[in-house]
Order: structure tokens, then sequence, then C-alpha cells
């Protein structure tokens, strides 16, 4: 049973995950068999039946979903022009059942929350009530914020979750049964020795073959014996072995990426994608993007400064024409890149600059800032501005990789180099991301310096890329930036 | 200072890495932006009463200095939000600076979070006892700068009812709230960009 507990000052979350015997040898994970409790146990407001939310793992990524999308919608409310009142009025007024009738109708069963005002919130729990269909928790501000917190914890743990499970499920078995049977094999093969060396030969053969059916059918008769030793050695093996197994998953993940895209620049950012995803693309339960949208509690008077915005805007937007394009256009996409991985990015001052805004990677910062100072404005171009897709030597270089990369058997880590590529399509300069990066340098394809091997470059006088050697033997590309 | 830059780094690296940009912003939410970043460093300083000192600070610990140096310059990139009075000289904000810019917001909310709660927990007190926030002292402090500091900066056209300047100010402290959280600076960049 694996219990976690997230407990800031408003409410509490429990996580319960039972480890099914079965589990183990099916491989199942953990994690897909948890169930959640959710109590509102505000100490200023201890309520006897004060409602308790609990499901399943969908349920509770559905309530991530919706409390996340919840919060960043009521965020946003600040940047547009729907400014809400305190509600104080609105507040009792708004108490009235009709938004939740209105709401429950296309989806009663799904939890859903709505604003009453804009210090509080009512969380209908829907199908996540224990007990009461009709569960409503009113939730303040604080409250709100303290629900998002315990579900973000709970999110940034479960990602981390099934390799636990993998680390703690898997390894086991093998290192169980292969113990327990080689035990069992090796007593077993000793007694029978030891019998048939005191009985006739004659005996020998039928002797024997019961004595290996046993071996083939009972190894789970012993095993029942070995658990204490079995224990200890669970820290200690699970480490190695769940380094193979999560070393094969990711080739999975990535490898359709590269194969789809050529120059891997597409790539969507995932570290904000968990947040992103689920505050934009998944708001599963309708009835609460409607709320969103409309947030009652707005009250119609409420103007504030922003009113303004639209007339500076278009007034400003004029001058945007006038702005160099934008690096960050093709940065942004390097951030996906898995490079946090090579913390040992102190090699060059490029190096140590994070990697995904190409500006401040850019060696010099003064010649990087002067060039193209990447102003906000530049963002409206980006989308304008065909020629800052990778040029063909983005995809030259994959390709060229692609054909030689063999990833050496025991590399566990992907390396990744900052490539500095002249006019004429040679290679200018080379630098590993990190310590693997540098080790593993002899063992990769590098052309050699100042020898052409891809198309030269008509209108760039140098390119700057990113270059990603997968340990699946997949190779991705990034550009970072180009000086013209 | 030597020795534990590069942990901070690392920190920072990942913290900037969670910033990206999926969608770049439409015409127009730019100068929403360079707003609302101004904003939610303006009800920082009312709640908190720092300077930009402070943020100066902050942007060291977090190794932003090359964006956000000196005082000029955070002045100037303050003065990017176009509600500023002077618009002559005007800075650009460009995309490292904003995300600096949130990175700092973020982590001063956070150091700050018990005061942010306090806040916010007494302005529900407030609202649900049907009382004026301001009669509150911290409240009434908040709303005090905020609407001095808000007036004071910002072009006539951008003027408001002080009614309506309460209620961003509000608005703008319970956001603080969610930006004080471990997510804050996502949220916030999400916010800002979406």
């Amino acid at each position: 049973m694996i219990t976690r507990r997230y407990t800031p000052p408003t409410c509490t979350l429990e996580i319960f995950a039972k480890r099914s015997p079965l589990a183990r040898f099916w491989g199942n994970s953990l994690v897909n068999e948890l169930r959640f409790e959710l109590r509102f146990d505000d100490p200023r407001n201890i309520q006897k039946d004060s409602p308790i939310a609990c499901g399943d793992r969908q349920q509770l990524d559905l309530l991530c979903d919706l409390v996340t999308t919840y919060v960043q919608d009521f965020l946003l409310l600040s940047s547009t022009r729907n400014f809400p009142l305190l509600a104080v009025d609105t507040l009792t007024a708004e108490k009235s059942p009709l938004p939740p009738e209105d709401n429950a109708s296309p989806a009663p069963s799904l939890p859903y929350l709505q604003p009453k005002g804009l210090l509080f919130h009512e969380l209908t729990l829907g199908e996540l009530a224990e007990s009461n269909a009709e569960a409503i928790v009113p939730l303040s501000a604080s409250q709100l914020f303290d629900l998002a917190t315990a579900l973000d914890e709970y999110s940034a743990e479960i990602d981390r979750l099934p390799q636990l499970a993998r680390q703690s499920a898997t390894p086991m078995i093998p290192v169980w049964v292969k113990v327990a049977a080689g035990l069992v094999i090796t007593l077993g093969l000793a007694t029978a020795i030891a019998r048939l060396s005191q009985q006739p030969q004659s005996q020998i053969a039928s002797t024997s073959s019961p004595k290996q059916d046993s071996l083939a059918t009972s190894p789970l008769e012993p095993l029942p014996s070995l658990p204490e030793p079995l224990l200890p050695p669970n820290p200690t093996f699970p480490n190695d072995l769940s380094q193979r197994g999560q070393v094969t998953p990711p080739p999975s993940v990535t490898t359709p990426i590269p194969s789809e895209a050529p120059f891997v620049i597409p790539r969507p950012a995932p570290p904000p994608n968990r947040s992103n995803s689920s505050s934009s693309s998944s708001p599963p339960p309708s009835p609460k993007e409607k709320e969103n949208n409309d947030f009652p509690l707005v009250p119609p008077k409420a103007t504030p400064t922003l009113p303004d915005l639209p007339a500076i805007t278009s007034e400003r937007s004029q001058n945007n024409s006038s702005l160099e394009n934008n690096p960050f256009a093709d940065n942004s996409p390097t951030t996906p890149v898995e490079p946090s991985r090579s913390p040992n990015q102190s090699e060059t001052p490029a190096a140590a600059s994070p990697p995904p805004v190409v500006a401040r990677s850019v060696p010099s910062p003064n010649s990087s800032r002067d060039r193209a100072p990447s102003p906000f404005e530049s963002l409206e171009g980006r989308t304008s501005n065909p020629e800052q897709i990778a040029p063909p030597q983005v995809s030259q270089v994959q390709g060229y990789f692609q054909q030689r990369w063999q990833p050496p058997e025991n590399l566990s880590e992907t390396l990744e180099y900052r490539l500095y590529l002249d006019r004429d399509g040679s290679l200018e300069r080379i630098i590993p991301l990190g310590e693997a990066a540098r080790s593993y340098l002899n063992r990769t394809p590098m052309p050699q310096l100042g020898k052409p091997f891809v198309a030269p470059s008509s209108n760039l006088q140098t390119l700057q890329m990113r270059l990603v050697l997968e340990t699946d033997g997949s190779v991705q590309t990034l550009l970072e930036s180009s000086d013209r | 200072m030597q020795s534990r830059s590069p942990q901070l780094h690392r920190h920072q690296q990942t913290l900037w890495q969670d910033l990206t940009l999926a969608a770049s912003p439409k015409v127009g939410q730019l100068d929403n932006i360079k707003t609302h970043l101004d904003l939610v460093l303006l009800a920082l300083e009312a709640l908190l009463g720092i300077g930009s000192d402070a943020m100066l600070k902050t942007a060291q610990e977090l190794g932003l200095e090359s964006d956000i140096g000196d005082r000029v310059g955070l002045w100037r990139l303050r003065q990017s939000n176009p509600l500023r009075k002077s618009s002559g000289g005007r800075k650009k904000l460009d995309v490292e600076e904003a995300r600096s810019l949130v990175l700092i917001i973020c982590r001063l909310a956070q150091q700050h979070q018990e005061l942010v709660r306090r806040a916010v927990t007494l302005l529900e007190q407030m609202v649900q006892d049907e009382r004026p926030p301001y009669q509150a002292a911290l409240l009434g402090d908040y709303l005090d700068n905020f609407s001095n500091a808000y007036q004071e900066r910002m072009r006539e056209n951008a003027a408001v009812s002080s009614e309506e300047l309460e209620n961003l100010a509000c608005k703008f402290l319970i956001d603080l709230l969610f930006y004080s959280g471990a997510n804050g600076h996502r949220r916030l960049w999400l916010a800002l960009i979406s």
C-alpha cells in the first residue's frame, strides 16, 4: 500500500495505491490502481459533515485538469477587460441554485467549479462526492489556492510514480524469482544427484524426470520462505534494473517525433505542456469551460485599467512592423529538448546561459542583443517570418548524423552539442554540453572541423544549432540562431 | 556565492525552461503583457513595501543580472508599460526580460507567501463580514499604496474610479497568492501569453 498525503493548510489530499500480488507478475503499473480522498478540512471552519471527494486516478486527473484550467482562467481575468468586482453583492445574490442546474444538465456527474465573486468559488463534486451527489464545496480564494497546490503536487509526483512503480515492481520479480528458482534448482539438483549417486543406475531416468517436473512447476513453493532476505535487496537492485527499464521507454516516445518532423523545431514545449495542456487543451467537462468563459461574477460596471490598452496597442502595433525577426521564434522549441539533464554546461559562457534562449546562448551577448533585441513585438512577426524556419542545413546535419550515429552500448545519457556551422557548410566549432557529451565526443561521428559536410549556405554566414544524440540512435537538430 | 551559483543556475534554468512560448502572442497582447507585469510588480511593492532594490537583489539571486542589472534598467523595463505616464525613451521589453520579471515576481511572492496569504485571507474575512477591506490595517495600507502608486505613475486616460482601483488591487492581490505557489511562474507566464 502506497500512501501519499498532501496537506496544504485548508485541505488534505490522500492517495492510496494498492499493489496486488498479481501486479508484480503482470507488470501492472501501480499508479493506475490508485484511489484518492480529498477532504476540505480548513481548520478555521471545521464541519462535521463536510463533503469528501474520492475516486480513482482518472477522476483525480480530471479534477486536476478542472482546477488547473479554472485557476488559469481566473488569472487570465487580469489581462482581459472583464475585471470583476469584489462580489459582495453578487456573493449573496449568486448563491441561487440556478447556475448549477444550468451546468448540471449537460453532464451532471462531472465535477465543476464556478465563481462566486472574485474571492469565492464553488466546487460541485458530482460523481466525486463520497455520499451525497449534490455535494457542493464553497471555496474561498485561499482554499482554491490550497486545492490547486495539493493537486499540483500530486501531478508533479505522479509523473515520477510510474517509474517508481516499475522500480519496485518489475525488478523485484526477476530478482525474486531468479534467486528463488536458482536456489531451488541448486537444492533440487544437489539432492537429486546425491540420491542418484546412492541409487542404482537403472533408476536414474525414472527419478530424475519427476524431479525435473517438480522443479518446473514448483518454483513458487519455496518462495514464501524467502521474503525476509528479499526485502533488503530491494533498495539496491532496483536502481540498476530500473535504470535499464527506464532507458527503453524514452526511445519509444521520442523516436516518432524526429521521424515526423525533419528538424525537430516544431516540437512543442513539454515542460509547460502539462500545465498547458491541462489548462488549454483538455477541458473535458464542457460545462466548466462554458462557465469559465462566462464568468458570471463579472459585474458589467467594472472596467478599470485595461480599457485603455486596445488603443495603445493598435498604436504601438503599427511600429512593430519595423522590428527584426526574432530568434526566439526558433528558440522556444529548443526548450523542450531534454538538455536539462546535462548540468555541467559551464564549458563556455554560451553553454552557461540558459539553453532555451538563443540570444542568451550566443557567445557574445552584446552582439546578440544588438543584432536582435527580440522585443516582445517581434513575436508577432514570428508567424509572418518564414525565413526563420530552419534552413536546409539543419536537416542536412540531422541526416548526416542520423546515418552515422551509433550509440555506444554503455551510453545512458543523451549527448548534446552546440555546433557552429560556417558558411561553406563546414563545422567551425563544437561545444559539448555536459560531461557525458565531452567524454563521448570521440565516439560521435563528428565531421572534421573546416571540412564541408553539408551544403554551403548562400545567405547565412554562420549557423548555430543544437545537436542531440539520443541513446536509442535517434538524432535531433535544432536551429539556435543564424548570423547574417 | 561562487559555490552556490551552479545550483542556482540549474534551478533558474529549470524555471526558465518552464517559460516557453507555445504560441506567439497576438497583436495587442504584448502591451497587455507589459502592463500586467508592471502592475503585478506594483502590487508587490504596495503589499511588501519593497522597492527596486529588493527586485534587483532577487534578480541577482536568480542570476538574472544580465537582463535586469541595475535600477535604471529595471525602471526602463517598467516604463515599457504603455499605461505609464512617461512615454519618451521607453525601452522595449524583450522576451528574456519578460521571463526574468516573471521569475522575479514569483520568487518575491514565494518568499513573502505568508504575508500574501494573510492579506488574502483577511480580504476574504472582510468581504464575508461585509466590511470594507480598508478597515483592516494590512489591507488598508496595501490599497492605499497601490492606488497612490497607480495614480502617480499611470497616464491620466488610464485613470479609473477609486472603487475600480480597489478591485484591481484586490484582483492582483489574489493573483499574487497563486503566483506564490511552486507553479506560480508557470501560471503567471501562461496568464501573460494566453
